[in-house]
């Protein structure tokens, strides 16, 4: 299922933030974004995933505008995970993944994978912001849809959590799901088979090549 | 069910029964059990009429009020957001300060419902372009100010007996059970708990935030429509019917917590509405063993303040 990006102008009331975006991305891979503070990540992500009205332009997965579809619809086909973890919900780690359509075994295994098993019957309030980060991660994992949007999640995960994602990633790439994914970890982005495209957001988009410019890149600004 | 349920249950069933059997008429209870005759006859009336309808009054009130609480408090990520914030209990008043005031006491309740009814249609008019939660609640403190100034200028305008009649209706009380009105308060409380209960999951979701729910599939609009509607028809009954209840509705959610570990909203609610109910009895109890001298919102405010600090005293804080 593709991502078509139509004259995509994101923004609050009216006054855009970042560029504007005309992309068609396919599936089974990762699509990084990248780009200094402000330069509009997040508010992109949250566009992409339906959260928040476009100023101008679309966004199709696949036939459908994610922007004219139902909640439970777009749930259906994309994820997200906010940069910053819910930190006042007194559910336990266990009880939000039960938010998902999937078996008691699945979830267990989505916290192993993401997690660690053992925060199944601790609250989310009792759990450090990293740990909060990987539940929800686990959570979009289990929502199974085919496009995941990420929101820098790595930003409050200790060195081996990120690598140990990045891996996640490529599994996912392999079984035909895209990721996009906000990141200021370029490190991590060198070499990753998974990736598509890198996307660098400034007063205009620009595509960075995948192998090694993104270090050139880096070092360039 | 689990243990929190039946603790509950069992703490308001003894209540209930102390309700039933004793009160400021001795030997209702013997009479009313006891076969035939006129004493008999009047026994059951006071048995049934006035204790058992206060009872339920009392009960469904408490549990409304206090499912109300846990709603608005899981919507606003607020423990102190409450029934009495969103200014629906400021409409009431105004309301029955102008049908009071105004020298007809007589249609008090129905002041009652068509202020607090008029508060709620203004709510769910604007809370479609309050996308922030926040907003809402500082919208409906202002709302309460607004209305409390407007009930003053009334208040100086006021007969003395008027006034009184006015003050009086503020204490809140369960005294005034009436057949229809009890009818009504059990009704919009079934009503708001079971749409509560419809969507315990999309509250659940809630709870992780906004975006997070509404990625999860959540309709951001059906719960802000939902809980000004379930929440607004609880408060405005209850309010018509019983006056202006204090604190029922924020602090028994609290309570509930304290007594228990689970926290999704099928845990919740039953023991939640379980325990407003219980509050309500016992406050409404103290209240009857002081030969209904003492304000009922009085009684509550000394039970229910100490939970709200003690909950303000305990930083971490999560729905």
């Amino acid at each position: 299922m593709k991502c078509v990006l139509s004259g995509l102008v994101c923004g609050y009331s009216g006054r855009p933030v970042g560029p504007v975006g005309d992309r068609v991305w396919s599936d089974a891979g990762l699509h990084a974004l990248i780009g200094s503070n402000g330069a509009g990540k997040s508010t992109l992500i949250r566009t992409l995933a339906g959260l928040q009205p476009p100023i101008a332009g679309s966004v199709h997965l696949g036939d459908s505008d994610v922007h004219r579809m139902r909640p439970a619809a777009r749930a259906q086909l994309v994820a997200f995970v906010a940069s910053t973890p819910p930190g006042g919900s007194g559910l336990t780690a266990g009880e939000v993944l039960q938010l998902m359509a999937a078996t008691d075994v699945q979830r267990r295994e989505a916290l192993e994978r993401f997690g660690d098993s053992r925060w199944w019957s601790v609250r989310l309030s009792e759990l450090s912001d990293g740990q909060r980060q990987r539940v929800m991660l686990a959570r979009s994992f289990l929502q199974n849809t085919p496009w995941i949007l990420l929101d820098e999640p790595t930003a409050f995960l200790d060195a081996a959590s990120r690598t140990r994602l990045f891996g996640h990633f490529n599994e996912l790439a392999a079984q035909g799901k895209g990721i996009v994914l906000a990141t200021h970890d370029l490190h991590l982005l060198h070499g990753q088979p998974a990736l598509k495209t890198v996307n660098a957001l400034g007063s205009q988009w620009l595509e960075v090549p995948t192998d090694a410019a993104v270090a050139d890149w880096e070092a360039a600004t | 069910m689990s243990r929190a349920s039946w603790g509950w249950l069992g703490v308001w069933g003894v209540l209930a029964f102390l309700h039933m059997r004793f009160g400021s008429v001795a030997s209702v209870w013997e009479q009313a059990w006891s076969g035939s005759g006129e004493s008999a006859a009047m026994g059951r009336t006071i048995l049934w009429e006035l204790r058992a309808l206060r009872v339920v009054l009392a009960s469904a009130a408490g549990a409304g009020l206090a499912v109300a609480g846990l709603l608005l408090q899981t919507w606003f990520h607020n423990p102190l957001a409450g029934p009495s914030v969103l200014g629906i209990s400021s409409g009431a008043t105004l309301g029955v300060a102008a049908v009071i005031l105004g020298g007809t006491a007589a249609f008090a309740l129905f002041g009652a419902l068509i202020g607090s009814g008029a508060v709620l249609a203004v709510l769910w008019a604007v809370s479609r372009r309050f996308q922030n939660p926040v907003t809402l609640l500082v919208f409906g403190m202002m709302l309460g100010y607004v209305v409390s100034a407007l009930v003053n200028v009334l208040q100086v305008e006021a007969t003395k007996e008027a006034l009184q009649a006015f003050v009086f209706w503020g204490m809140g009380s369960f005294s005034r059970a009436e057949g229809g009105w009890t009818l009504g308060v059990v009704g919009a409380t079934l009503l708001g708990s079971g749409w509560a209960w419809s969507q315990a999951k999309s509250l659940d979701a809630w709870t992780l935030g906004p975006l997070t729910a509404s990625s999860m599939g959540v309709s951001e609009g059906t719960i802000r429509t939902g809980v000004v509607l379930a929440t607004g028809a609880i408060a405005s009954v209850v309010t018509a019917a019983c006056g202006p209840i204090a604190f029922v509705g924020v602090a028994t959610p609290h309570l509930v917590r304290m007594a228990q570990r689970g926290r999704t909203h099928r845990a919740l609610l039953p023991n939640v509405a379980a325990a407003g109910a219980t509050l309500a009895l016992f406050a409404d109890g103290l209240v009857r063993l002081s030969g209904g001298s003492w304000p009922l919102n009085a009684v509550l405010s000394i039970l229910a303040g100490p939970v709200i600090v003690y909950v303000l005293l305990k930083k971490t804080w999560a729905p």
